[in-house]
């Protein structure tokens, strides 16, 4: 019920039903629209029309009625009047140095005489007070006295108080604000930073710090930033008790960029003036119209946007229209060359326009007032007309679409003059002019204002308001998660052989020629998710074979017994290699070759037969010439090449393998990630969860909800043990590979940053994680990273570790679009890719060759292989040189015979390793040694035979492309030439725990099985940050975007309430 | 997806401003929103957000009813007058000062009322100012308005089948309720007046609720006027909302049965939603009429004779 009716208005109307009722219309503009501006004011000082990224650097301000613009342009600073050109200001003569692209801050002074500048300086920020008078007569010296604050950032500056100014800097990686009391040498700075996810906040970035505002509103000082993402974004500091807010958006982004100029406080209201164009941020459009806006906000959080803000607009080619930098003021009482009243004075590069106050700077609506008339019906909540009586068409012309009109009912009371009450604030949605056989009507069409103010707003190509997205799920299963990436990976040094094009036998060719074995492409031949990257320039390649001079004998399928060279002392084969590179830009493989051995190095095998000859095994190239960073290696080809010089004969030779040790391969593994279990809690009572069962590779599961979120909350319930096990969660992630991880083992708390599946440690911990279990939380906001960790049993969360992302860390998002929150796990156990296992066949398994984890794998314990575990029980070590892989040949025996002063009996097998040294002294190398082949067979070694010989009708023939290799369990005929032979590192002992598969195939990966290194997860929960979205909070934005005001009746409130007594809103 | 509710979930939100508070002083939301166990069966009838001032922050604690703790954090954060809102949105209640979010803490099992009832209290030397109890406390993930949409299409997407009160004050504000506060006015002199009494199609004494579950809920006062009428009510994304809007449905519906008609002089005093008590004497009858209704209609006639129109059903 209303209680601001004048009684005897109430009276009058309820005891004489005959009242007459007069109605008024009161209405005014509720837009500022200017198309034409003083463009006799050349923007020479302007950089360039429209939206730019190197915008000028400059601001406006309004004292005494005057308007004044102060710039840093070519390194010095200029000042004037809008009624004068602009000057340099001097001191003793000299200009005033101030940083390029720096935002100089200009208000009133001590008083309506000065003026107050602020600008920076390299290490400073310089003040001046300006005489006013001295300025608007063009006086250069103008400058009465400075004082300097050191501050080594070259910011924006905004002044919201004559001594205090709001600085906006580039503080690695973020944009820092700083509340600095210019008087009292003091300063307090935002914990946090304006942070976008996907741009690398660099120096690149400082011009666009003039995009930005700063004002204070109810003792509270808000600063707003244009963001490279198109919305701008807001902070605040509060007065009252020195809180910063967190980061908010205040003008959403619809498919637009919005420019922010300047803030200004009038009345209850906060206007955000700025220029405004559509772009798309996949770059698919960007319009060549600009709209220069004076956005509207009562709370300072949300700024309306509908059409009433507009106030000029062109293409962007215009250096005549206001937007190359758009500022504001208001007066009171302007100069009376701006030709207004009260008002506001737009500024765009000292060029100007004026106008008189519209509806909502002051409260009022002014423009016209129309008496007598005649209405037929004021219907709440609908449309409605009255009509209005007019004498001339300059009448008719003042009413508008989108005009606000007050209505008014006056009412005549009884010995008293006309009262009136308003009965209804409007907006004009329609005007309709009639004439008519001499007479004429104006009749308007008037809704409730905040009814057409809903109505009128129809212009949003896509905004979207968030609300606190969240799950929480007690992962009895994981339904609720996807795995971020199919492509799990292991990391291993590259290796290859030849065999990926069939079985490799060996070769010989003519003094001259080349022979080339190539791989197949990398990413097929070694199960590999992508092709290994160039990262780092020179490399070392390392190539495995062997080649000796002759022509192959009989046996080895040559023509003749005669094996000899042609030319005794003619040398093995040169190895060179060429890489098949894939290169960005190019559309076929570019072929680098690589022929230069590394320091100290070789290009050839040591050579034991016809001659004899030092040389490398492996031969060790450099990789440099020809290759680039980024390069991706697709295929290897290993080159003999039988050019060396003087003497020349055929060779007989054999690859084996290609070794890059830098450069790492991505391994695909498959294995299942998670196996439920039920653990009992600290409570003892058990509760369902997911172990663990990945190692070697990081788990990443994204929750589904909330599907993206860049400032979170995110928790979960798990439990550790060992150094090696890792659980935690994980934000600002784009795929499986690019995230930010909290983790924790049971010994440590570490915040892990991924890129391309690459992990770095950002910050670390030794942490006693709770036992059983516990909870880990990620909290991140504005460039802020906080790991917390919390016993289930005391409630508490700790604090343990906190970040501030640096600019040498990258973008935060390698996608801006997708910003996942999830699960991690990790099991960093060691891991081999194996050369076969056939358990029925042999108890052991080898390694295949650059095993870089060996090492880390324990003398004895658990193994798992697919979906098998086993235990070994002890490791075989390799020999100097892990050897292979070399062809098989066949399993012979029992022999007994004695060659070249060594005694050999029992079973052997034969493989093309060729190696013609004395068996007296070399029998014995690989004694205690192993031989590993693909079909799972590992046998120890005992003597060898480097030169085993047959017997062909009486001739003894040599073998000269193998070795007999003596073992107690060679037996039957399992080795042939299909099968590859490697003389490698191997566990022995295994027996089989758990798994129903008898057989591995070679290259699978297996992984040490720790019982104490486990992961296991019970509980998680995420939530982005923000207001949660209730219909309230929904409702009171779309009225604040579009201008209306929105109000909640149905709330319970108090003014104010002592708690004393609590309370109760039931 | 697994479940953290025994029968509902909801929300309820609360905004109050704090006066300065000293080391060692707390305040607490205490909510009818109850803690349970696995099972579901009730643990706590009720669940209290405890705020205490420390040297360089605040503590936040979840407690059950007996004050056992079940979460705490503690967030630095500097000392001074704050405004404080605390939200539940299903099992997640959320700790914000000023502008700036604190924590959320998470229930594993909740039970919210159909109406949360909240009660705060704390030390005695604080004083809350501009407390608010939100009524329209439902929550969203999101809100999306493009192309299709104007802002009006965008607020009805909000209020969707919700029996949310819209109307419009004489000084322009839109203003949105389920219970608009209803003045009383005494007496209003009308010269005319009718009342129709109808089968109001959208009463009913029975309603069907098809929310995250389905509930079903009776209007016994329905049930004994009009008989057996039953009702779909679909709010899918609601939890105890959505209780809530079929109570609200049942309750407009059954008034709407009588609706009333008056006109007289014009009283710019009634507003919308105003329960007004209207009387009339015919001339020449020997008695008058009267009704009690809550005004859903205004209308002003200007001119000569000008002349007021009030519509609204019986309470």
């Amino acid at each position: 019920m209303r209680t601001d009716i004048p009684q005897a208005i109430i009276d009058a109307l309820a005891e004489d039903a005959t009242s007459t009722v007069q109605i008024r219309l009161s209405g005014g503009r509720t837009r500022a629209m200017n198309w034409e501006r003083n463009a006799e004011k050349a923007p020479a000082w302007a950089d360039d029309p429209g939206a730019m990224d190197s915008p000028l650097a400059q601001d406006f301000c309004m004292v005494a009625g005057m308007g004044y613009s102060i710039f840093v342009y070519g390194g010095e600073l200029w000042v004037c009047n809008q009624f004068s050109e602009p000057m340099k200001a001097t001191v003793g003569g000299i200009t005033i140095d101030a940083d390029d692209g720096s935002r100089p801050a200009i208000r009133q002074g001590r008083n309506e005489s000065e003026l107050r500048v602020y600008y920076c300086t390299g290490a400073a920020i310089q003040s001046a007070d300006l005489d006013r008078a001295l300025v608007d007569a063009g006086t250069t010296e103008c400058v009465l006295e400075g004082d300097t604050y050191s501050f080594a950032h070259q910011a924006a500056l905004h002044a919201i108080g004559l001594d205090e100014i709001v600085a906006l800097w580039i503080d690695d990686g973020g944009i820092r604000v700083t509340l600095i009391d210019y008087q009292a040498a003091t300063e307090v700075s935002w914990q946090g930073r304006f942070m976008w996810p996907g741009t690398d906040v660099g120096a690149s970035l400082a011009p666009l710090l003039n995009y930005s505002a700063a004002v204070e509103y109810e003792s509270k000082v808000f600063i707003y930033l244009s963001a490279p993402t198109g919305e701008v974004m807001g902070v605040t500091y509060r007065r009252s008790n020195g809180a910063w807010s967190d980061s908010f958006t205040a003008v959403l982004a619809d498919m637009s960029r919005f420019l922010a100029g300047k803030a200004l406080l009038i009345g209850d209201a906060i206007y955000l003036t700025g220029m405004l164009y559509r772009y798309d941020r996949d770059g698919s459009f960007t319009a060549g119209v600009f709209y220069t806006l004076l956005l509207y906000s009562t709370d300072g959080r949300i700024f309306a946007m509908d059409r009433t803000t507009t106030v000029a607009g062109g293409q962007d080619t215009d250096t005549f229209s206001m937007a190359l930098r758009f500022l504001a003021g208001y007066s009171e009482t302007p100069d009376s060359r701006y030709g207004i009243g009260a008002g506001l004075v737009f500024s765009d590069a000292n060029r100007w326009f004026a106008q008189e106050s519209h509806f909502g700077i002051d409260g009022v609506v002014k423009g016209y007032d129309f008496r007598d008339c005649i209405l037929a019906q004021v219907s709440f909540g609908q449309m409605f007309d009255v009509t209005i009586p007019f004498d001339t068409n300059e009448d008719a012309d003042q009413v508008l679409v989108g005009d606000v009109v007050d209505v008014y009912f006056g009412v005549r009371v009884p010995d008293g003059p006309m009262q009136e009450f308003l009965a209804a604030r409007c907006i004009v949605m329609e005007v309709r002019e009639a004439v008519s056989s001499g007479s004429r009507s104006l009749t308007v069409s008037l809704v409730s204002f905040s009814d057409g103010k809903l109505l009128e707003m129809a212009h949003p190509f896509a905004l979207r308001k968030h609300g606190k997205e969240f799950l929480h799920d007690t992962l009895a299963e994981l339904d609720n998660f996807d795995l971020a990436s199919e492509d799990g990976f292991v990391l291993f040094p590259l290796a290859v052989d030849f065999w990926g094009n069939g079985q490799i036998d060996h070769e010989t060719h003519n003094a001259s020629e080349v022979k080339e074995f190539t791989t197949p492409e990398l990413d097929e031949e070694l199960d590999i998710v992508e092709l290994p990257e160039i990262e780092a320039l020179p490399f070392e390649i390392h190539c495995f074979g062997w080649s000796r001079s002759g022509k192959p004998s009989v046996s080895e399928d040559g023509e003749t017994l005669d094996d000899n060279p042609s030319d005794p002392l003619a040398p093995n084969d040169a190895i060179y290699v060429n890489l098949y590179i894939q290169r960005e830009g190019e559309a076929a493989d570019v072929v680098v070759k690589v022929d230069t051995p590394a320091s100290g190095h070789v290009d050839h095998f040591p050579q034991t037969w016809k001659a004899t000859g030092a040389g490398d095994y492996p031969v060790v190239l450099e990789a440099n010439a020809g290759l680039q960073a980024g390069d991706r290696i697709k295929k290897i080809g290993l080159v003999f090449s039988n050019t060396r010089t003087p003497n020349t004969a055929e060779t007989v030779f054999i690859p084996e393998r290609v070794e890059i040790p830098t450069i790492m391969t991505k391994v695909r593994s498959f294995r299942d990630s998670w196996k439920t279990v039920q653990v009992d809690n600290e409570a003892g009572v058990p509760e369902d969860g997911q172990a663990l069962q990945r190692i070697g590779i990081p788990v990443v599961q994204f929750a589904q909800q909330p599907y993206y979120a860049l400032g979170c909350q995110v928790s979960l319930k798990m439990a550790v043990e060992g150094d090696s096990a890792y659980a935690g969660v994980i934000c600002l992630a784009s795929d499986g590979l690019n995230y930010v991880a909290a983790r924790a083992s049971a010994t440590k708390v570490q915040l892990v940053a991924a890129r391309a599946g690459d992990e770095s440690v950002l910050a670390e911990e030794s942490y006693a994680f709770p036992t059983p279990m516990g909870w880990i939380m990620l909290r991140y906001q504005d460039g802020l990273f906080r790991v917390y960790v919390k016993s289930s049993s005391t409630n508490q969360w700790a604090p343990t570790l906190e970040y501030e992302w640096t600019e040498a860390d990258g973008a935060l998002l390698v996608d801006d679009q997708i910003s996942h929150v999830g699960l991690y796990a990790f099991n960093d156990g060691a891991y081999v890719k194996i050369t076969g296992l056939d358990l029925e066949a042999t108890d052991g398994v080898g390694i295949l060759p650059l095993a870089h984890k060996i090492d880390d794998f324990p003398a004895s314990g658990q193994i798992r292989v697919d979906d098998c575990i086993y235990s070994y029980t002890s490791k075989g070590a390799a020999p100097t040189s892990v050897g292979g892989p070399y062809q098989g040949r066949n399993v012979s025996g029992p022999y007994a015979y004695t060659n070249d002063g060594k005694h050999y009996e029992g079973n052997a097998t034969e493989f093309l390793r060729f190696e013609w040294v004395s068996n007296s002294t070399h029998a014995t190398d690989f004694q205690g040694k192993y031989l590993a082949t693909d079909t799972g067979i590992v046998w120890t070694i005992g003597l060898v035979d480097f030169k085993p010989f047959i017997t062909t009708h009486k001739v003894k023939v040599f073998l000269r492309n193998r070795g007999r290799f003596y073992c107690a369990r060679a037996n039957a005929d399992v080795i042939g030439k299909s099968v590859r032979i490697w003389l490698t590192d191997v566990l022995l002992g295994l027996k089989r725990i758990s798994g129903e598969e008898t057989t591995h195939r070679y290259g699978t990966v297996a992984y040490v099985n720790s019982e104490t290194s486990a992961a296991s997860i019970f509980e998680f929960a995420a939530i982005v940050d923000g207001k949660h979205l209730t219909d309230r909070e929904a409702l009171d934005w779309i009225a604040r975007v579009c201008r209306a005001t929105a109000e909640f009746p149905g709330d319970i409130t108090t003014a104010s309430h002592s708690l004393a007594t609590a309370w109760e809103a039931r | 997806m697994a479940e953290f509710y025994d029968f509902e979930v909801g929300s309820f939100d609360v905004q109050l401003t704090l006066s300065e508070m000293e080391t060692g002083d707390l305040i607490r939301i205490k909510t009818d929103t109850a803690v349970t166990a696995a099972d579901g069966a009730l643990s706590s009838p009720e669940s209290t957000v405890e705020i205490t001032r420390l040297a360089d922050g605040y503590r936040l604690a979840l407690l059950d009813t007996n004050g056992s703790e079940i979460d705490r954090f503690e967030a630095d954060y500097p000392a001074g007058p704050a405004r404080l809102q605390v939200t539940g949105h299903d099992d997640a209640f959320s700790v914000f000062l000023d502008d700036a979010w604190l924590y959320t803490f998470f229930l594993t099992y909740v039970h919210y009322e159909i109406e949360p009832s909240i009660e705060v209290s704390g030390s005695s030397g604080i004083t809350i100012s501009n407390g608010l109890v939100a009524e329209l406390y439902d929550c969203r993930d999101a809100l999306d308005i493009d192309l299709q949409n104007s802002m009006l299409n965008a607020a009805s997407s909000v209020l969707g089948q919700k029996p949310i009160r819209v109307w419009s004050t004489y000084d322009g504000v839109v203003c949105y309720a389920y219970d608009p506060p209803a003045d009383d006015v005494q007496l209003y002199r009308a010269t005319t007046f009718e009342k129709v009494r109808s089968l109001p199609s959208g009463s009913a004494s029975d309603a069907l609720v098809m929310h995250q579950r389905l509930a079903a809920l009776a209007d016994l006062a329905a049930l004994e006027e009009f008989g057996l009428m039953t009702r779909l009510v679909r709010a899918p994304e609601l939890g105890a909302g959505a209780i809530r809007v079929g109570q609200k449905l049942l309750e407009n519906g059954r008034q709407a049965a009588v609706r009333y008609m008056a006109s007289g002089p014009i009283d710019p005093r009634i507003e919308m939603y105003d329960r007004v008590s209207a009387w009339v004497i015919t001339p020449g009858a020997a008695v008058g009429y009267d009704a009690t209704l809550i005004v859903d209609s205004i209308a002003y006639t200007g001119g000569a004779r000008p002349s007021m129109k009030l519509e609204g059903n019986r309470p």
